[in-house]
């Protein structure tokens, strides 16, 4: 409040200061006219008794400046004063304007261009209306209570009935769709959703309506919601697409509806209604997870501990009523925000925040640099300063015309970081990892970033001025006057201040140069991972084929043999294989691993024997290049007739037979019989059969390079459970004598011969493939390397111009010296022992302190400890060398001082 | 920082105009010659040091300040005591005798 109208009051001096001007010059006016009288009285001359009374007023100026000050209306003016004192130095001194603006334009762009992107994605990354209200449901198992599992439909149909605490509960299912009807099928992501998830997400259709109740039966007309980014590319944005036709998976649906473009839902192109579906394995079955998420808005007045208790009744309920399914499972409610992170073990949230952290390491250190900087241009001014403050200008005072005369340069630093984290923007799309982020989430430079940018521009302003002014604390001020009269004789306060600067820039790039190593030497290891598998010359297509076509597994087992002649058939293709659980491909199923002979009494004794369960058709050991190690591959002999048989890779062989001999024995990819309930399995499934292990193949990596590959079994697909739900996705693997880039449209006229309505959902080379899975850490890596390197450059700057105004500063002594017989390697020695003084102290503090900070990093490193030694060392070594650069200019420059000129100049 | 001796001599100039301005009302002219009357001519206020003086007071609220006409018709800025400043004036003459007190005693001693 004080503040406030002490703001008021000064803006309405500066704004009524005619007034006060005028009320000033008329009271004095008043008085020169009463003296003047006085002295005519006296029997003084008219002019003469008016000319006496002017000289005793004395200097009427200088009456009203020291009247403005203490009348208010002198803060603004003085403010504005300042502030143009500081940009006419800054067009005063161009080059120390240049290096200071672009050094701060660095700190800051960096620093907007990383903001933008951790609040896009870490902060606000949803769209809709009281995003927080907005919770994710799912089920996990209360024995252990780490794995969450998406609900089943109908359990969450159950929540929805039972429920008080949300205003919404809807539910959400990945499901990809084939469009046919135009020149070429194309491959849709769609989702089936509830109608809830509209007026829960609160955004209204651009166009249209969305689903109602009505649309959501199992025997409704079929309609279809249109996503912005879909309706433009697909039908170029014309508003009469409402009311027309599309065909997915070979039935027509009615679009009635487009979302706004912010509206990405489940991060897919268009919406069915969920209940279109109902009669599906997955929405009928209690037990056979699909991928089915559940959002609720919760109701104003209920708070997420309430809601998470009902829940837990409701889970309790549904246990009694179903124990067979639900039994020991409870629901698990957390913010929107906080399920993403779940999703993945989120090290991208922390290479966000590290990236954070060393972005405010290089701005604190371009602070510094620039800190540095106007220490040396105002070197001139200590003296002014120093009066200034023994006549009486406060301390205040002074602190506030060091800050507003840098306001301007860290304005202008601003604006000129402001563009460069637009064009640093830019570069960081093309590095972000999409599938790590949520699909709302929009990096641009928003509001929020223009704000994070002014406040670091201010808090710059401040840290860059104020790190000066500690000269003039400790009544500094007397020392100042009396050194400061001499330019370049003391100055001894400050140097150290300068040193002691650099000392701190030095131990951050340190810092920073470590972590970037650390990382740098993680992402080598892992692009030398063995992948088990020969990525070379190797196209990858995955296909889904849609379940209304191919209803049956005959239906599919037929086209993948089909296919699979002709795409052998074609000239370049070496072998080819289709596998369901292909490495780098998101498809893929596990099941637990039996031996004959064992026993097991219920399921949970089979929760550590998951195995990764890999359909093949074809030869797929061979199109995929897997040394087989032991016994042999698939044949055309193994058919749903002969005897069925399995290949396991050598991580399951360790694991389920140890120190035994795996070929002959029989094993079982799924439940022993006596486990499986009625409703359990998918429909066309009834019980697992023996396999009889053939061969051993050597294991490969799957999705994530980093990651130990994991216990596999590969089964022909004519002896693996005959369900449509597993067999229909598949990648199909091309292994070509020639570049792979140039067989795709081969390739994809002989599929088409087969089905002309199959879209392809990514066509892609497995080196592609292996290269896109490390984007997280290209994205990682590539920054924190620049932003050493940024560091580093930063520091060396500092270094070097501390040590040039060292050299200038002792001009006077080193020609002493230089008269007295010093040799130049003496004047070099002199200089250098001092920079490197200071980089060895700034190195030491670095190289401490990133032993302690690098452990925040370490889950963010594959194969690398995160005091790995190496890094440590190259660092160690590497910096002196860079410090000795900048020590050298300013040294070579002392070696001219000509002893004659320096000795005359004092 | 102001040195002891300025200080002395600001807050002394400060309590003369508010003992001028205890009599009643006065314009800057006015209060000039009010001290120096009631000093016998002995101190005489420099310009210099009575307007900023005055403004100075005027923000501790001391004094308030409105235009009015003076004896010869003229329009004059008077100033006039509050009641903060009479108050202060009594503290500061207080003030004033405790260190007069003390200096005459000094300079008896010697």
């Amino acid at each position: 409040m004080f503040w406030l109208r002490l703001i008021y009051t000064r803006l309405y001096g500066l704004l009524r200061k005619n007034r006060i001007e005028q009320e000033m010059d008329d009271e004095m006016r008043f008085h020169l006219l009463m003296r003047t009288r006085e002295n005519i009285e006296r029997g003084m001359r008219p002019d003469e008794a008016e000319r006496e009374a002017r000289r005793r007023f004395g200097n009427v100026g200088r009456i009203k400046d020291l009247a403005r000050d203490i009348k208010g209306g002198g803060f603004m003016e003085t403010l504005l004063q300042d502030l143009r004192f500081g940009a006419r130095m800054l067009l005063k001194h161009k080059g120390f304007t240049t290096v200071a603006a672009l050094t701060l334009a660095l700190g800051i762009g960096a620093n907007t261009a990383i903001f933008s992107v951790v609040n896009a994605v870490l902060l606000n990354p949803w769209p809709y209306p009281d995003a927080d209200q907005i919770m994710y449901l799912s089920q996990y198992d209360l024995k252990r209570s780490a794995d969450t599992v998406s609900v089943t439909y109908s359990n969450f149909l159950d929540w929805q009935k039972q429920q008080t605490s949300f205003t919404h509960l809807a539910a959400a299912r990945t499901q990809t769709f084939s469009l046919t009807g135009g020149v070429e099928p194309i491959f849709v992501n769609g989702a089936m959703i509830s109608p809830e998830a509209f007026p829960l997400l609160k955004l209204p259709p651009h166009l249209g309506r969305v689903f109602t109740e009505q649309d959501n039966r199992l025997d409704s007309s079929r309609t279809v919601v249109l996503s912005y980014a879909f309706w433009q590319s697909r039908f170029s944005g014309e508003r009469d697409v409402i009311g027309r036709t599309m065909l997915l998976d070979n039935q027509a649906y009615t679009v009635i509806g487009v979302m706004p473009p912010q509206f990405k839902f489940w991060g897919t192109e268009i919406w069915v209604p969920y209940g279109l579906f109902g009669n599906e394995d997955y929405a009928t079955s209690r037990r056979f997870f699909s991928n089915t998420g559940a959002v609720g808005r919760l109701k104003p007045d209920v708070t997420i501990t309430q809601a998470r208790a009902e829940l837990s009744l409701i889970a309790a309920r549904l246990a009694e009523q179903y124990p067979d399914s639900n039994k020991d499972f409870g629901a698990k409610i957390v913010p929107l925000g906080e399920a993403g992170a779940e999703a993945n073990p989120n090290t991208f949230r922390l290479a966000l925040l590290e990236l954070l952290g060393a972005v405010g390491l290089v701005l604190l250190i371009a602070c510094a640099n620039v800190a540095n900087l106007l220490i040396a241009r105002d070197a001139g001014r200590a003296q002014e300063l120093a009066i200034r403050a023994a006549l009486g200008a406060g301390r205040a005072r002074l602190l506030r015309q060091l800050l507003l005369e840098s306001l301007p340069l860290a304005l202008l630093g601003g604006l000129a970081g402001l563009l460069l984290a637009r064009s640093g923007l830019e570069l960081i799309l093309k590095l972000v990892p999409e599938d790590l982020i949520p699909a709302e989430a929009n990096i641009v430079i928003n509001a929020q970033a223009l704000g994070f940018t002014l406040f670091i521009t201010l808090l710059t302003t401040l840290i860059c001025s104020l790190l000066p002014a500690l000269r003039f604390s400790r009544g500094a001020a007397l020392e100042g006057l009396r050194t400061a009269t001499r330019p370049g004789a003391g100055a001894s306060s400050s140097q150290r201040l300068r040193g002691a600067l650099v000392i701190l820039e030095v131990a951050m790039s340190v810092v920073l140069l470590v972590g970037a190593g650390l990382l740098i030497k993680s992402f080598a290891r892992l692009q030398r991972v063995d992948l088990g598998f020969n990525m070379d010359s190797l196209l990858t297509i995955d296909l889904s084929l849609s379940s209304d076509k191919y209803h049956q597994p005959q239906q599919l087992e037929l086209f993948y043999r089909e296919a699979l002649d002709r795409v052998k058939a074609t000239p370049g293709v070496e072998s080819a294989a289709f596998m369901n659980g292909a490495p780098f491909s998101n498809f893929g199923s596990a099941l637990p691993l039996i031996r004959e002979g064992q026993v097991f009494n219920n399921l949970e004794e089979l929760s550590d024997r998951i195995c990764r369960n890999l359909i093949t058709h074809g030869d797929a050991i061979s199109a995929l290049g897997t040394p087989l190690i032991l016994g042999r591959g698939f044949t055309a002999q193994d058919t749903s007739n002969s005897e069925p048989v399995a290949i396991i890779n050598q991580a399951a062989a360790d694991k389920f037979f140890p120190r035994e001999y795996p070929l002959g024995k029989r094993i079982k990819l799924g439940l022993p019989d006596n486990l499986i309930q009625p409703g359990m399995l998918p429909r066309g499934v009834e019980k697992f059969s023996w396999l009889t292990v053939v061969g051993i193949v050597k294991n490969h990596r799957q999705l994530i390079l980093g990651k130990e590959p994991l216990e596999a079994a590969y089964i022909p697909l004519t002896q693996a459970p005959q369900s449509t739900l597993i067999l229909n996705s598949s990648t199909l693997l091309v292994r070509s004598t020639k570049d792979p880039v140039s067989l795709i449209s081969a390739v994809r006229r002989q599929i088409h011969s087969v089905d002309p309505d199959l879209p392809f959902a990514k066509v892609a080379t497995m080196e592609a493939r292996v290269y896109d899975s490390l984007k997280p850490q290209r994205f990682n890596t590539f920054l924190m390397g620049l932003f050493a390197a940024l560091a580093l450059l930063l520091a060396a700057v500092g270094l070097y111009g501390v040590l040039s105004y060292m050299v200038a500063q002792r001009r006077h002594e080193i020609g002493v010296r230089m008269a007295l017989g010093a040799q130049i390697r003496d004047v070099l020695g002199l200089v250098i022992r001092h920079g490197m003084t200071l980089t060895l102290i700034g190195m030491g503090i670095g190289l401490i302190a990133a032993l302690g900070l690098t452990r925040l990093i370490k889950d963010l490193l594959v194969g690398v400890s995160a005091t790995d030694p190496a890094p440590f060392l190259v660092i160690a070594l590497l910096f002196p060398m860079v410090a000795l650069l900048a020590c050298y200019l300013p040294a070579r420059r002392a070696t001219k001082i000509d002893p004659m000129v320096a000795l005359r100049a004092d | 920082m102001p040195t002891p001796d300025t200080k002395l001599l600001q807050g002394t100039l400060d309590m003369l105009i508010l003992k001028a301005l205890s009599l009643g009302p006065l314009h800057g002219y006015g209060i000039g010659q009010r001290i120096m009357q009631m000093s016998d001519d002995a101190l005489r206020v420099e310009e210099g040091s009575l307007y900023p003086a005055l403004y100075r007071i005027e923000r501790q609220g001391w004094i308030t300040a409105e235009w009015g006409v003076s004896e010869n018709n003229l329009r004059a800025k008077f100033y006039k005591l509050t009641r903060a400043g009479r108050k202060q004036l009594q503290i500061e003459e207080e003030n004033w005798e405790r260190l007069a007190g003390a200096v005459i005693k000094v300079m008896q001693t010697n």
